[in-house]
């Protein structure tokens, strides 16, 4: 299959989600979200770190230092409660918004 | 919190993680993902090239994490400064001259504010200070004609009670007091205050307590800051020592601090006494009190006169027609200030401001003829893509380089300069307001620093920033992009030199006007006379109730003077020579006979000896002057000058 290519500013709410499901590294982040996406996003690397520091900053991720499965020491990713609330309202936007642009472009000539 | 923590507190709040951190992950990172790519069977070497080509590298990743989180532009910022640092520090005669004429200017404004706001904004220590109200009568048809007026302690307490009142402190003008310590009597000026004058006052003593209303009665003492830095060396362990005046032994109990110079008008007072104290002292009358109002807040001025007026004259019991010219004229203490300094600190501040702009103009005049030199490159910048905005902030940068650098010399400057008026001229100023740097003024001057940078920079930035790279770049031959821009150098020149010519008439005019003063006709000649205060402490009262045991007691001391060697002629008064020196009215009603309707006419009486006229060579218009006779028996006689004569007895001759 082809890979995707991600429309700007949607990186941000996967990393939301990735976190969402239990506290990871970056590195790990960007592994869960391939996994999900069954390996057919690609995200440009360099703006990934970008991300996950502006999530940081804006408070809706919470990184602390820990151990990675493989005995390194990693920066966790956690979601905070703003990010939650965040995560919950971007979903929502983004269903909206894909419905109503899917209805648009499943429209057929001649039905109104 | 100490103060480093709070900054790195701050600091954490804008940056929350240090590069290293920021690396240290970024690393973790990169070796996940190499080791993943070693896995899928990639060679250590290609792996390694591969992560780093994915990710990038560790190095700048502090740079991206700055930049995500919003602080890019103040790393830019940083190294506009320090590229202008440097620039200046390239060219030091540029940057002496162009910082210099600034800091003049700067320097001078700082001063002049700090001045006004010393002087007229905040001059004095007492709590609600602009709440607080001189009182006294004004003429309604010649609202500069007025008179203070006193009251006594139960008429104080009835003025308490008016609803726009807050509160009434009395006070006394100085008394004279002799200290009678050991050593030399000295003669010092005591005020004595109500029980509520602590309360009313709010200055935090520097030592000890001020006048509490439990000292009623008590011979306690506060003393002024001069007068204990001046007899008492400063000596802090003064409390509860013993000050002797006018042979009662008094308990010192506080030390008021350098700022608290109560008051002006009635003369600073080098001890401050409670007023119950007063009535061992008068013999007589109920002792009254000159009145500082306090309004209520939210009161006008207006107001308060119109609800006071009636209150006082019913308090006073003045019901007389001839006392209807008159109203009530409550005045903030700070007005008499502002009416003689007011204009006189505009026109200097108007000077200096003159000052600065022109410093300012120099200054774009230097950066742009440094601008032609910078031409290639600028260019460059521009031709590898930096923006007209970048440049023109980097430009602006260096400006207020300039400019603050310039600011942080004239305030230096500033600290001796503000004190300048004040050295030249003691008396003009309230006796309270000390000059200082705080913080009103530091922030003036930075605004100052950074209104100049942006008003004189912002110019040659936005002039030399438009600049074709095609034009510039080939050569260095500017001549051709620099000739249309011509007339506009002359403009500003021409500016620099109007501004400095209309500073320089100013002065002049100043300076005149000040030498006209100087030559103006006193009425008398002050060449070669010297006048002496006497206060009279007269140990034994009783002994000099006769006019007569006064006078020959006035002359004994007139002939030991005069036998002093030098001494040419010495005249007595009750006075010193005009102007007069005290500010508090001594006019006094008279009748002439004969005449005596309508209002009472009033004159300035001054009580001299007989060879007063001739010592100051105030020349006699008319009729003589009295014996040595007349002057020890204490006759009745007067001498009126001109003014009098014509403005009284115009219709007949005045002698008799």
């Amino acid at each position: 299959m082809k890979p995707v290519e991600l429309p700007q500013g949607t990186l941000e709410m996967l990393i939301l989600k990735a976190v969402s499901l239990g506290p990871l590294h970056g590195y790990g982040i960007l592994l869960r979200i391939q996994q999900i996406s069954g390996e057919r996003l690609e995200i440009l690397q360099g703006s990934f770190y970008t991300a996950i520091y502006r999530l940081e900053r804006r408070g809706w991720i919470r990184g602390e230092w820990g151990e990675s499965e493989n005995n390194r020491r990693a920066r966790f990713y956690s979601l905070t409660a703003a990010g939650t609330r965040q995560l919950k309202a971007e979903t929502a936007k983004w269903t909206d918004m894909a419905a109503v642009v899917a209805g648009i472009l499943r429209k057929k000539a001649g039905v109104t | 919190m100490s103060l480093l923590a709070a900054i790195r507190k701050l600091w954490h709040s804008i940056a929350p993680r240090t590069g290293s951190d920021v690396e240290e992950e970024f690393r973790s990172a990169l070796d996940a993902y190499q080791e993943d790519l070693i896995r899928q069977g990639l060679p250590e070497e290609e792996a390694r090239r591969k992560a780093r080509i994915d990710l990038g590298q560790p190095a700048t990743q502090n740079e991206t994490y700055r930049d995500a989180i919003g602080l890019r532009v103040f790393d830019e910022l940083g190294g506009d400064i320090r590229y202008g640092l440097r620039a200046l520090r390239r060219n030091p005669g540029f940057t002496a001259v162009a910082v210099l004429s600034l800091a003049v200017g700067i320097g001078a404004t700082t001063a002049m504010f700090s001045l006004i706001y010393a002087v007229l904004l905040h001059p004095f220590p007492y709590a609600d200070a602009d709440r607080i109200m001189n009182a006294h009568f004004v003429k309604t048809k010649q609202p500069d004609v007025f008179q203070w007026f006193t009251l006594s302690e139960a008429q104080l307490d009835d003025l308490r009670l008016a609803a726009p009142v807050d509160s009434v402190l009395g006070f006394t003008t100085n008394g004279h007091l002799e200290i009678t310590n050991d050593g030399l009597p000295e003669d010092i000026q005591g005020v004595y205050l109500t029980k509520n004058a602590e309360t009313f006052l709010g200055v935090r003593p520097l030592f000890g307590r001020m006048i509490e209303p439990f000292d009623a009665g008590h011979p306690v003492v506060v003393l002024n800051y001069r007068f204990w830095q001046r007899y008492f060396g400063g000596d802090p362990h003064v409390i509860g020592r013993m000050l002797e005046m006018d042979h009662a032994p008094y308990t010192i109990v506080g030390v008021m601090p350098r700022s608290f110079a109560f008051n002006d008008f009635g003369g600073v007072g080098d001890v401050y006494l409670p007023a119950s104290l007063m009535d061992a002292v008068a013999n007589g009358p109920a002792p009254t009190y000159l009145p500082w109002i306090k309004l209520r807040p939210h009161v006008t001025v207006a107001t308060a006169n119109a609800a006071l007026d009636p209150i006082v004259r019913e308090i006073m019991k003045i019901h007389s027609e001839a006392s209807l010219a008159w109203h009530l004229g409550l005045q903030p203490i700070i007005v008499p200030y502002q009416q003689d300094l007011g204009r006189t600190l505009a026109l200097l501040l108007a000077g200096v401001v003159l000052l600065l702009i022109i410093g300012c103009a120099n200054c774009s005049i230097l950066l742009l003829a440094r601008g032609r030199t910078r031409r290639h490159e600028l260019a460059i910048r521009t031709a590898i893509g930096a923006s007209r905005w970048r440049i023109v902030r980097q430009l602006l940068v260096e400006a207020l380089v300039i400019s603050c650098t310039g600011a942080v010399l004239g305030v230096a400057a500033s600290y001796w300069l503000a004190r300048l008026p004040l050295v030249l001229s003691p008396d003009s100023f309230p006796a309270e307001s000390v000059i200082r740097i705080n913080a009103p003024i530091l922030a003036f001057s930075v605004a100052l620093a950074l209104l100049c940078g942006i008003l004189f920079g912002l110019a040659p930035a936005l002039r030399l920033s438009r600049n074709d790279p095609a034009r510039s770049l080939p050569g260095r031959q500017a001549g051709v992009v620099a000739a249309p821009r011509k007339h506009r150098w002359s403009v500003l020149i021409a500016a620099q030199v109007a501004l400095t010519l209309l500073l320089m008439a100013t002065a002049g005019t100043a300076i005149r006007g000040f030498l006209r003063l100087t030559q103006m006709p006193l009425g008398y000649d002050p060449a070669n006379v010297m006048q002496l205060g006497i206060p009279l402490h007269v140990d034994n009262p009783a002994s000099l109730q006769s006019r007569e045991a006064r006078a020959s007691y006035i002359e004994q001391i007139r002939e030991k003077i005069a036998s002093v060697p030098g001494v040419l002629t010495v005249a007595v008064g009750t006075d010193a020579t005009p102007p007069f020196s005290d500010p508090v009215d001594t006019e006094s009603s008279f009748n002439i006979d004969g005449t005596g309707d309508g209002e009472q006419p009033q004159a300035r009486v001054m009580l001299v000896g007989q060879r007063y006229f001739a010592a100051l060579r105030i020349p006699l218009l008319q009729g003589r002057l009295w014996s040595t006779d007349e002057n020890s028996t204490g006759d009745f006689i007067a001498v009126v000058n001109r003014t009098f004569a014509t403005r009284y007895l115009s219709s007949s001759n005045a002698l008799g």
